[in-house]
């Protein structure tokens, strides 16, 4: 059974897509790899913006590593390394 | 130094009254030990890379960004030696000169209150999920993690 999972956008992912959010098709209890990987055959724009700048995948705002399962309810970003400062 | 240490971090639109923040350090931390207080000011620069900087554009993820900047101002000051933190990290459109980023410490000493401010400084630039779009008068540049930095004309390039 699969999911659509909502993934909020940052920095040059977003600007790349044109959008802060998109949703994106995910077996139920998918990881995270599975999600980078749909992330990038559903917008193949952000395929090539991952290839410029290794993405990173916040879930409950908290970095997730590639085999971490993601929930149903969590809340998903993906974001490339900070900038503050 | 025990429970009655100050400890505060903030996203913040708005400029820090930096003479308030260090009278209320000082008077606060004086009487349980401190006697040293290092401040540190993050302003944007006017030049990169041979071009004009016109402004930073910071977004944070919230309410993450928040949640994590007081995390760290926590987390150093759980050490024995100092008796204040007060971290504040700026979002919105910033022009050279303004502060993006301020970091006070009171210690014990100077030497505590000097390494743990560019201890925060550090941990913050890295952990906080605060992201920057650079205007130049060469383009627009997103800024990634410390200094790369991607031209919005090349995500252009990619559709």
């Amino acid at each position: 059974m699969k999911q659509r999972v909502k993934v909020k956008l940052f920095s040059l992912y977003a600007d790349a897509v044109g959008r802060s959010e998109v949703e994106v098709l995910l077996e139920l209890g998918g990881r995270v790899s599975e999600l980078l990987y749909s992330l990038a055959r559903e917008y193949p724009v952000l395929s090539k913006a991952f290839s410029l700048v290794e993405p990173i995948v916040l879930v409950n705002g908290v970095r997730a590593s590639g085999d971490q399962l993601i929930a149903g309810e969590s809340e998903v970003a993906v974001v490339p390394p900070s900038a503050g400062g | 130094m025990g429970p009655e240490k100050v400890v505060r971090a903030e996203v913040a639109l708005s400029e820090v009254s930096v003479n308030d923040v260090v009278r209320e350090l000082v008077s606060k931390t004086a009487g349980i030990g401190a006697g040293a207080l290092a401040s540190f000011i993050g302003f944007v620069k006017g030049l990169v890379n041979g071009s004009s900087v016109v402004e930073l554009e910071y977004a944070a993820y919230e309410p993450h960004a928040s949640k994590k900047l007081l995390e760290i101002a926590e987390e150093e000051s759980l050490d024995e030696d100092v008796a204040g933190v007060y971290v504040v990290h700026r979002v919105g459109r910033l022009k050279p000169g303004e502060p993006a980023i301020y970091i006070f410490v009171a210690a014990k000493n100077r030497g505590k209150a000097f390494r743990k401010a560019e201890r925060i400084l550090e941990r913050v630039k890295r952990e906080v999920p605060i992201y920057k779009l650079e205007k130049r008068s060469d383009g627009d540049y997103w800024v990634i993690g410390d200094g790369l930095r991607i031209p919005r004309s090349k995500l252009s390039d990619l559709k």
